[in-house]
């Protein structure tokens, strides 16, 4: 299991708590939005608490997790479908392939966000927001909360080639966004 | 240092920028124990329905489960062999097992998960 996988005694509680920070920074930078971060959150919390609570802490990680990469596909879907349904940019054909791969978040690429912050830790947000999400959501598993390739290719529902490939180009573009701020 | 040497030195400040990173405001942190405790609520009536179905016993409530599960079993064996009546097809009766199985719907869908899961405890332990 992962680097911060719950011991055996812990209270969901406990675990939600520990969990909870981490979760919704990476909601955010899904979504880009506080409250539909909150949203995404509260939805995977009520979920694993209704259906896995019975289950042993150590597994409470790698589900809570698969519900919460579950929960921002589900969102990405939702807002490409209303993108679809208001139409105003005159596309109404589907993307081939999987749109999951190639969507990058904009925000924070405009001018205003791209004045020199001069501090790592906001730079690396901006460079992870500008990342595809499954590059992004795979880079914040590995990278932050210690996942292997295995665990987190079950908590994203993709193939470990896939982690190796999204991770290794996560790291590679966020060095290179990140290259003036090398120490 | 090699280039793996550098990407986990950079991977190793990024995580570190990460845990360290903005706190969040009061009004979040807020919100987001609001939905904890909703949701610790909700796995204690989950298991206060759990227990009420069973009697606050759990033998009751495996007695219960084994008690549908023998049921489902007599209904696949009735539908499969009684004369008259064409055999059931193998996928029916995995969906008369899944209907009348304790574990909901949920569970099977994630089944591979859990399939894994068991593995890798096998590995772990």
């Amino acid at each position: 299991m992962g680097a911060k996988a719950p011991r055996s005694g812990e209270t969901l509680d406990g675990f939600l708590a520990g969990a909870e920070r981490r979760a919704f920074r990476m909601a955010r930078l899904a979504t880009g939005s506080r409250e539909e971060a909150l949203d995404v959150v509260q939805d995977a919390m009520l979920a694993l608490a209704r259906r896995y609570a019975d289950r042993e802490p150590a597994e409470w990680g790698p589900l809570f997790h698969r519900i919460l990469q579950s929960r921002i596909r589900d969102w990405y879907r939702r807002q490409q479908v209303r993108r679809r349904v208001f139409g105003w940019l005159g596309t109404t054909q589907d993307e081939p392939g999987d749109p999951l791969e190639a969507v990058a978040d904009e925000r924070g690429a405009g001018p205003a966000g791209e004045h020199a912050q001069g501090r790592f830790a906001e730079a690396l947000e901006r460079a992870l927001r500008r990342l595809p999400l499954r590059q992004q959501q795979v880079f914040l598993l590995r990278a932050w909360e210690g996942l292997d390739v295995a665990e987190t290719a079950r908590a994203m529902g993709i193939s470990e080639g896939s982690v190796k490939t999204h991770y290794s180009r996560a790291v590679h573009a966020l060095r290179e966004q990140l290259e003036e701020h090398a120490p | 240092m090699n280039r793996n040497e550098d990407n986990a030195a950079f991977v190793e400040r990024t995580r570190q920028a990460l845990e360290q990173g903005a706190p969040l405001d009061a009004e979040t942190a807020d919100r987001l124990r609001q939905a904890r405790r909703r949701a610790v609520r909700a796995a204690g009536r989950r298991a206060w329905r759990a227990g009420l179905l069973s009697g606050g016993h759990p033998r009751l409530a495996g007695a219960a489960a084994g008690g549908l599960a023998l049921a489902g079993a007599a209904l696949v064996a009735v539908l499969l062999w009684h004369p008259g009546h064409r055999p059931v097809p193998p996928a029916r009766a995995v969906d008369l097992e899944l209907l009348t199985s304790k574990n909901s719907l949920e569970f099977y869908r994630d089944l591979d998960f859990y399939e894994w899961l068991q593995e890798n405890r096998k590995r772990a332990g």
